[in-house]
């Protein structure tokens, strides 16, 4: 993985939800290459959280 | 809590996808042409066609099993699905000839699920826990499939960071990247060439208003005033069918196992206007969203503890989405209670007209008679306010700056290297569920590497009385009069009539206790970033009673229902 982007530094794309629709932008951009950040206001779900209350 | 709480937007990483149930229907040419064809609601700037190839690509992309030959009798050919339709169980099969004897044909659903191991991911277990998250990863979430993509190819995603602006450049022509607060309530800005707004479709206009400068000073991409506008749903009428024997309603997954298209022709029934898709077979939970704890609302202490007995075994549902038409009335806007980052909560004013309470009742009607033909002990319909599923529209596409938000792409008409994700750009809803957001968004991606490419400067506002949208406006108050006049009558006399315009008028009747404007019920409800939507299900008496107030759950004399916004409901 690329090192994570300081705040405050510019990228090529901010997505505003790290969504159904969200991560299809983040997917094809990346894979083009291009610097991509996805701001989420949730927390960060990792599959094991779907069967327990963790992380919220 | 709130009547549009119950399939709304998802909260972290994934979405409301993390809790969808993959359903992968697409919508049909019809919907793309619903002004031309029928001069109702509105055209969208493509055709089916256009869209056609990402349906297929999306379905290899994500991994869809289902069987495209089946479904051709109902759309145009494409390209098969990945993997065989999934495993089928009582609980769906006992429909298929009680609706074959009422004209309806059920093929395999096509779902974004594993019906074989695909990608690395494993087969479906079909233990039906879909709607809280799929713990085997056999369910195509965002976090399985692009937003794993995307963080394998370096992309970064930032959780408990709150988006609140869209910054501008001074001269009000570019946007410049985001403002947004983290964890612990920083303020932070992130520049960026291209800003995407993918925070669902009603925080989306609720951000490009709150972003108003003094060059946009109605919001960003405001100019024809429609951010916000058209706020569109589905709703749905679950019918229920109880039998002695087992049905196995425990196995499957909680989208469905067969689908049908045959009532989705706008005008398939008499005196109702939009689409149906009906959908058989979901594996029941006790008492989650659609479990049968809740298919009897009426049921209490040892009445409803013999009925779930039997309800653990013996029930099932067939449930029929309907399409609410694009209507300018039903919007998001800025409230003045502000949330905890000072950003105004957004409010939402939704009305459901006749023709969407028309449909809906045809639906319970039409799921009756289908229900008796299963021969189940018991039917009933799972009636309860009217829901609220799946919000689209407030962003919508179209050709012209002053008719719409975005283009075809999600490219904002008026600042071009702005854009908008998802379901908010449809310009009307069709009946099936939305993953046209994602193929869309592939073709997007292709202007967005060429910023400007196919950017338009807005023209004039737009005045929201006139034309088409007013007119309807207009046509409906008149209707609203005469219905006043007609005097109360009870609900059950009507029905067996077929006016179901009728019906759904006396119902409104019936249930608020006054005759008045419109039959068609309204939601009102407060978004903030948590909790997304809080507010209650009124009827439109209550809203002339307090107008133009943010309202939360528990507020005010309106008028409640039990079950509002789930597909459960009191028995009829
Ligand atoms: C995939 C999945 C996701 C879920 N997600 C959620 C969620 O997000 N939120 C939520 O609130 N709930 C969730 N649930 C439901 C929740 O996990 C269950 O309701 C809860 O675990 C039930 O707890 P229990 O103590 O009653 O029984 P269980 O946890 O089922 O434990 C019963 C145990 O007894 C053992 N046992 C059975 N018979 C005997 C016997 N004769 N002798 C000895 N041992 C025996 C079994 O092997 C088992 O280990 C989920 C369930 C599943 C399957
Ligand atoms: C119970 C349920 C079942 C469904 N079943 C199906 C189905 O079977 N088939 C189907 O096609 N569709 C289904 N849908 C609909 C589908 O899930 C949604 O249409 C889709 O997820 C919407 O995607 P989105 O990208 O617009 O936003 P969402 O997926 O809602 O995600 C928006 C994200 O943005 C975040 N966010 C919001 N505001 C901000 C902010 N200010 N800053 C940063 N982040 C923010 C949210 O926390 C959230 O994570 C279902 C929906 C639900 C709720
Ligand atoms: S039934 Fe179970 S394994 Fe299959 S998709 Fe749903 S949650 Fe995942």
């Amino acid at each position: 993985m690329a090192t994570p982007v300081k705040s405050g530094e510019k990228v090529d794309a901010v997505i505003a939800g790290a969504s159904a629709s969200g991560s299809v932008f983040a997917a094809t951009l990346a894979k083009a290459g291009k610097k991509v950040v996805l701001l989420e206001t949730g927390p960060d779900w990792q599959l094991s959280a779907a069967t327990s209350r963790a992380g919220a | 809590m709130a009547a549009l709480g119950s399939y709304q937007s998802g909260w972290g990483v994934g979405g409301a996808a993390l809790h969808y149930f993959a359903n992968f229907p697409r919508l049909l040419p019809s919907d793309f042409k619903m002004k031309s064809e029928h001069n109702r609601g509105l055209d969208w700037p493509i055709s089916y066609q256009d869209v056609a190839r990402y349906y297929d690509k999306v379905a290899q992309d994500v991994g869809v099993s289902g069987d495209a030959k089946a479904e051709e009798i109902w759309r145009p050919a494409g390209k098969p699905y990945p993997m065989p339709p999934m495993k089928t169980f009582r609980n769906g099969e006992l429909w298929v000839k009680a609706c074959a004897e009422h004209g309806i044909r059920l093929a395999p659903a096509c779902v974004g699920m594993n019906s074989t191991e695909y990608k690395g991911r494993p087969a479906c277990i079909y233990d039906g826990w879909c709607h809280i998250g799929c713990p085997t990863g056999a369910l195509s979430n965002p976090i399985v499939t692009y937003l794993g993509e995307a963080r394998r190819a370096g992309a970064e995603v930032r959780a408990r960071s709150t988006v609140t602006r869209v910054l501008m450049n001074k001269e009000g022509t570019k946007a410049i990247g985001v403002e947004y607060y983290d964890a612990d309530r920083q303020r932070h800005t992130q520049p960026a060439s291209v800003v995407v707004l993918a925070a669902w479709s009603a925080q989306n206009p609720r951000l490009l208003l709150n972003s108003a400068t003094a060059k946009h000073p109605k919001g960003l991409a405001n100019a024809s005033g429609l951010v916000g506008k058209y706020m569109m749903c589905h709703f749905a009428s679950g019918t229920w069918a109880l039998f002695d024997e087992d049905v196995q309603n425990h196995l499957g997954t909680t989208g469905a196992q067969f689908m049908s298209y045959d009532r989705y022709p706008k005008t398939s029934h008499k005196g109702a206007f939009g689409s149906t898709f009906i959908v058989a077979g979901s594996a029941l939970k006790t008492s989650d969203l659609g479990g049968f704890a809740n298919a009897r609302l009426d049921l209490f202490g040892p009445d409803l503890h013999a009925f779930m007995k039997r309800a653990a075994r013996g029930l099932t549902r067939l449930n029929a989405f309907g399409e609410e038409l694009p209507n300018v009335e039903n919007r998001v806007e800025l409230a003045t209670e502000k949330d905890e980052f000072g950003m105004p909560l957004g409010r939402i004013v939704h009305g459901y007209d006749e023709d969407a309470a028309a449909v809906w009742n045809a639906n319970f009607e039409e799921g009756l008679k289908i229900a008796k033909a299963t021969g189940a002990k018991e039917v009933w319909s799972g009636r309860g306010a009217m829901p609220t599923i799946h919000l689209m529209g407030g962003t919508i596409m179209g050709t012209r700056a002053s008719s719409s938000v975005v283009n075809s792409y999600g490219q904002t008409h008026e600042i071009a290297n702005l854009w908008i994700a998802g379901p908010g750009i449809f310009p009307t809803a069709g009946a099936s569920q939305h993953r046209l957001a994602k193929p869309r968004a592939h073709e997007s991606i292709a202007l967005c590497r060429r910023p400007g490419a196919s950017g338009r400067r807005a023209s004039a506002g737009v005045s929201l009385e006139g034309g088409e949208a007013g007119g309807r406006l207009r046509a409906r108050r008149r209707h609203g009069r005469r219905h006043a006049r007609g005097g109360a009558a009870p609900i059950a006399d009507v029905g067996a009539a077929g006016n179901y315009r009728e019906q759904a008028r006396r119902e409104h009747q019936h249930r608020c206790g006054r005759s008045g404007e419109g039959v068609g019920r309204r939601l009102y409800a407060a978004l903030d970033r948590r909790d997304h939507v809080r507010g209650e299900s009124v009827c439109l008496h209550a809203a002339a009673v307090r107008p133009g107030e943010g309202l939360r759950a528990g507020d005010g004399p309106w008028h409640r229902q039990p079950g509002a916004g789930g597909e459960s409901g009191a028995a009829v």
